[in-house]
């Protein structure tokens, strides 16, 4: 007899822990968070062309690097390279680059230059610029650090170009037959950042 | 003479106990029991972008809409929806969202809403190709007072995004009745530009008395 009691106790105790495990009445709700991230796409295109005494001696070459944007008709890339040929002094070299902002999230501007020079071109040419900004203002000076200084850290706006104009000349003191090169590397960042 | 006297004894016990049968009138009542249970129900009665912070230009903005079903009405006669839904265009790392949500019980029993766990949240990119996030609960309860930091990982150990809840777990909600779940984002800067991210959040309501 109090064996048979105690299997019942046993099977009430084994009732009790299945009933916790079924006990509790619930529902879930769910909230869903998309987020959808924004982009920055700096691009860049150009033109340019000769002036002076040229007598078709003086060649100008401009060629652009992979596509990135199409923005107010115009394609835009990620390099523009203007090679003058048989470049010899007193001939003007005129550049426009204009540089878009093909994203969504603001950005502010730094510059940087490397010159590959290593005969000395550079040091006997001039180098004047304008930068013309989006809003039709411009700015003018010379030499690449002045314009470094002025365009680092303004910020462009998406869908804004800002144009950098420069007029360069060779002047006499060129050593001749040398090739020379400099890239002016142009970054947006984040504006926040 | 006496064997049919015997006969006649025997035939007269036996009607007499025929009749013991039939002699005691009855009725009967019937008890009946019916069990309508209750339910356990919770929804959503508001969904709101309180603001975005660090996002001086503008550029950035949000919808947020109720979704599902309607399971129920709150006391301020607003429906009780199923889920809710957040989108945020044009993110960008260094903003923060600022989100509220009200949790209304549209069940006819009391509910808690029940502590939250790493299982609690799923996060993923889902554009421009599927990556699962890794979830980790740094700190907080989730209860009034005691935010919830939950930090979103990429594939490479570096922190996506920073969520906080305040204001939700442990709260008792009877039916109609409503809590205001504060939801903060904070977007980092591992995140990847011209991307999808999809977090979900599951909150659970558990019966009053088991919780």
């Amino acid at each position: 007899m109090k064996r048979i009691g105690l299997l019942a106790l046993a099977l009430v105790l084994a009732l009790g822990t299945l009933g916790v495990g079924y006990a509790s009445w619930w529902d879930d709700a769910e909230i869903v968070q998309v987020v959808e991230t924004g982009s920055l796409e700096l691009g860049v295109r150009g033109e340019a062309w000769l002036s002076g005494d040229i007598k078709d001696q003086a060649t100008i070459d401009v060629s652009h690097g992979a596509f990135k944007f199409v923005k107010d008709n115009f394609d835009y890339f990620q390099t523009v390279t203007v090679t003058v040929g048989n470049l010899y002094p007193s001939i003007w070299v005129m550049e426009n680059f204009y540089i878009a902002l093909g994203g969504t999230v603001p950005v502010h501007l730094s510059l940087g230059v490397t010159y590959n020079d290593p005969d000395g071109v550079y040091a006997c040419m001039t180098i004047a610029w304008t930068v013309t900004y989006p809003d039709g203002s411009q700015a003018s000076g010379s030499g690449i650090p002045a314009l470094i200084a002025l365009l680092d850290g303004y910020q462009l706006h998406p869908c804004e170009t800002i144009t950098i104009y420069l007029d360069k000349h060779l002047e006499q003191c060129a050593p001749q037959g040398k090739t020379a090169s400099f890239t002016l590397t142009v970054t947006g960042t984040q504006y926040n950042y | 003479m006496k064997r049919i006297g015997l006969i006649c004894l025997a035939m007269v016990l036996a009607l007499g106990t025929l009749g013991v049968g039939y002699a005691h009138w009855s009725d009967d009542a019937d008890i009946i029991q019916t069990v309508q249970t209750g339910t356990v129900s919770i929804g959503f009665s508001k969904a709101a972008v309180v603001d975005i912070l660090g996002d001086p230009k503008d550029i950035a903005w949000a919808d947020a809409f109720l979704t599902g079903e309607q399971i129920g009405v709150d006391i301020m006669g607003r429906p009780i929806h199923e889920g809710v839904t957040f989108v945020i265009h044009n993110a960008y790392p260094g903003i923060q969202v600022a989100e509220v949500v009200d949790i209304a019980s549209a069940g006819t029993i009391p509910v808690h809403i029940a502590g939250m766990t790493e299982a609690s949240f799923h996060m993923a990119k889902t554009d421009p190709y599927l990556q699962e996030l890794e979830t980790q609960i740094v700190g907080g309860t989730g209860a009034p007072g005691d935010p919830l930091e939950v930090h979103f990982y990429d594939a490479d150990g570096n922190v996506v995004m920073i969520l906080w809840l305040v204001n939700a777990v442990g709260v008792q909600l009877h039916q109609g009745y409503f809590t205001s779940l504060e939801i903060h984002k904070f977007f980092q800067q591992p995140m990847q530009m011209s991307a999808t991210y999809e977090l979900t959040i599951t909150l659970v309501g558990i019966q009053y008395n088991q919780a």
